[in-house]
């Protein structure tokens, strides 16, 4: 699995066949448990995180499914929402009652605002509404299994030779100082965090605005277009990338 | 459908209720002035018989005893007074009146005797009970005087109770059969017509008398709730008409492209942007099931239980942070006004969204004036808040300002812009979930979005 990279499902709509090298080092195969009761969006999900380099355990109900989750190694799971036998919510719950920390990410065709905020007071980390692209998934996968690691108290972040100092909110690039209004500051600090991960334009909304839904027109891209012009336009490589049919990715090219 | 029966209806059943409580008044009624009427004749009655004995024992102390005989022969003729009387010997064997035999089984309530007595000479056959009062003189003779118990009076009193009580049951039992047929005929009318409804008869309504009455105001009701369901079922039907057809040519579209890939199977690299089309279309479809189903979420109420206060001067400035740049980008200025405090009752996200559409809208629809604006104020009068979204642009003619509010109602000249009409839906959609009026006005020129929210505390 050693060349296979969370990028490169986004070939799948056409973008670089091939992945980036910088990305290697961030790229981590992920144990991944899917409870999921709907065969072909389970195979879906097999099938694109085990292309993806990622070690799949696949339950079609919430009894199997708590069972894994209670007694397997996983590094994230993937529950649906509404499961024969013991309905998703449940799953999580008992789950946690059961000192699973392990990171969750609710699938749910309930899309209502009210649905999403249940799913994370059960104890979920994220929730996706179905339909989804895969691309969306893994994305946000990557950046739960992440989460996990403890967040040391960073004062600054780099991403080749771009610099971010959290201290003086300040931002370099080649010992060039940028100028970034605070939202700017706030989408970079994002990105950099996420670097070499790819983050879908919800997960932008989300991470940097904190509102959820889907924003449909390209208010996102503006923003990145703009954040775009200041660290890449007068620099010879660029750092921030768009994932065609995905998102963006913060990567140094080497 | 099931036609009650008369005497099970409710009126027919209240009509013999009241006729029953009529009647029992009217037996206590009676049961009051029979007392009071018998208390008096008794009375009388004693009087009468005292003042009838006192004679004859003052006869009897003045004279022999033949004369009282003779005075209680004169006093039990026909014409006389109507009294009873027995002069009897010391044996009680009688020796004069019209009593015949001495009284065997008398009641005594001393000085009173009630008996039971045959008149036959009153042409009175059947027995009568007589209340008496007896003397005895010194050489043993008894002079009983008395008279009948039953008076024609109270006679009187008891056939008429009697009649009237029958004649409140007929009427009652009469008016409960008027009554309860009236009442049913108009049950039946406005039942016929919920039937005829339901037919499929749907233009039917209510049949209304004019009478302003309890069954014109039902009837009234009923016909409003039934155009409003008509006017619903009209919106759906449009709102199903329109998505069939604006989800029918993007699959159209769809269905066309992977039919062409399915017979030339082009080469990959064609394939590739074949393929992306394919999902950009797909996308685009959801997008609009999505925006569908926010609407369906917002007009159920969907999480109204949840309303919180929100912040929406804060709110404004993320959605102008968010949604000004791609305004400028548009090649348009961007203005923003805020001014707080704005909190309202609200869903953050939905809030987000409903103004984030409006600036959109603008964007798209107003490029031409050059100028898209964000205001957000408290009312004027200081309960409430108001936000609006301006653009200099065309505007919306008066006439279609209603219209653009529905699902998919795309003005022709927006037709071939990108869009699937559902922007402003959602927005009065959201409005109405949080009770917020939405206008439409002019902006002279352009358009001028309002949503006026109540006060916080109002709109709890």
């Amino acid at each position: 699995m050693d060349a296979i990279e969370p990028v490169q499902i986004v070939s799948k709509f056409g973008a670089a066949g091939t992945a980036p090298a910088a990305a290697k080092e961030f790229a981590h195969s992920m144990r991944v448990l899917v409870i999921e009761d709907d065969a072909q969006t389970a195979a879906y999900m097999v099938k694109g995180l085990t292309e993806s380099g990622h070690t799949v355990d696949h339950a079609n109900n919430g009894r199997d499914g708590l069972f894994h989750a209670t007694s397997g190694d996983y590094d994230v799971m993937v529950i649906d929402r509404m499961l024969p036998g013991l309905d998703g919510l449940a799953v999580i719950q008992a789950a946690r009652a059961a000192n699973v920390s392990t990171p969750i990410l609710i699938l749910s065709a309930l899309s209502q605002v009210d649905e999403r905020v249940a799913g994370l007071k059960a104890g979920a980390d994220d929730y996706l509404t179905k339909p989804f692209a895969f691309s969306e998934l893994l994305a946000r996968l990557e950046v739960l299994t992440r989460r996990k690691a403890p967040m040391s108290v960073e004062t600054r972040l780099a991403v080749g030779d771009l610099e971010m100092d959290l201290l003086s909110r300040s931002v370099k690039r080649a010992g060039k100082a940028i100028d970034l209004q605070p939202r700017e500051f706030r989408l970079l600090e994002y990105l950099m965090r996420h670097a070499g991960q790819v983050v879908t334009r919800t997960m932008l909304l989300e991470g940097v605005w904190d509102y959820h839904f889907d924003p449909q027109t390209n208010v996102i891209d503006v923003h990145i277009s703009r954040l775009r012009q200041k660290i890449d336009k007068e620099f010879p490589t660029p750092l921030l990338h768009t994932m065609r049919g995905a998102g963006y990715c913060l990567r140094a090219e080497t | 459908m099931l036609r009650p029966r008369l005497y099970r209806t409710t009126t027919f059943r209240l009509a013999l209720l009241y006729a029953g409580l009529f009647s029992l008044s009217v037996v206590a009624l009676f049961a009051i002035v029979y007392w009071i009427a018998a208390t008096i004749d008794t009375r009388d009655r004693h009087r009468i018989i005292e003042a009838d004995l006192e004679e004859l024992v003052i006869v009897r102390r003045c004279a022999l005893l033949p004369v009282l005989v003779e005075v209680v022969l004169a006093r039990t003729l026909p014409s006389a007074g109507g009294g009873l009387y027995l002069l009897a010997g010391s044996n009680f064997e009688p020796i004069a009146g019209n009593v015949r035999v001495w009284p065997q089984n008398a009641e005594i309530d001393d000085p009173w005797m009630r008996f039971e007595f045959g008149r036959a000479e009153f042409g009175d056959l059947a027995p009568h009970w007589a209340e008496a009062k007896v003397i005895t003189f010194h050489d043993g003779t008894s002079l009983l005087v008395g008279r009948s118990i039953q008076s024609q009076f109270q006679a009187a009193i008891t056939t008429a109770f009697a009649a009237s009580l029958l004649l409140i049951m007929i009427l009652g039992a009469i008016v409960g059969v008027f009554m309860s047929r009236t009442v049913l005929r108009r049950i039946e009318a406005i039942n016929d017509s919920a039937d005829r409804i339901m037919q499929g008869e749907v233009k039917h309504r209510m049949p209304v008398r004019g009478s302003n009455d309890e069954f014109d105001r039902l009837a009234q009701n009923l016909n409003a709730m039934l155009e409003e369901i008509e006017r619903l079922m009209g919106s759906i039907r449009a709102a199903t008409n329109n998505i069939a057809h604006d989800l029918r040519s993007p699959l159209n579209r769809l269905r066309n492209r992977l039919e062409a890939m399915h017979r030339q199977m082009p080469e990959p690299a064609r394939r590739e942007e074949e393929l992306e089309h394919a999902i950009g279309e797909v996308d685009e479809l959801l997008q609009t099931f999505n925006a569908l189903l926010s609407i369906a979420d917002a007009e159920a109420g969907a999480g109204r239980g949840n309303l919180v206060p929100v912040d929406l001067e804060a709110l404004a400035h993320d959605v102008a942070d968010l949604y000004g740049a791609s305004v400028e980008d548009h090649g348009l200025k961007f203005e923003s006004t805020i001014r707080g405090p704005a909190i309202v009752i609200g869903n953050r996200q939905l809030l987000f969204q409903a103004l984030g559409n409006l600036i959109d809208n603008a964007a798209k629809y107003g490029a031409s004036g050059g100028l898209v604006s964000l205001e957000l104020k408290p009312a004027a009068n200081g309960a409430g808040v108001i936000a609006s979204v301006g653009d200099r642009g065309p505007g919306i003619p008066e006439a279609d300002r209603g219209r653009v509010l529905e699902r998919f109602v795309r003005l022709d000249d927006s037709r071939s812009s990108p869009g699937n009409g559902l922007g402003l839906s959602l927005v009065a959609a959201i409005a109405r979930l949080h009770h917020a009026v939405l206008s439409l006005e002019d902006n002279k020129p352009g358009l001028k979005v309002t949503l006026q929210f109540k006060a916080a505390a109002a709109a709890g």
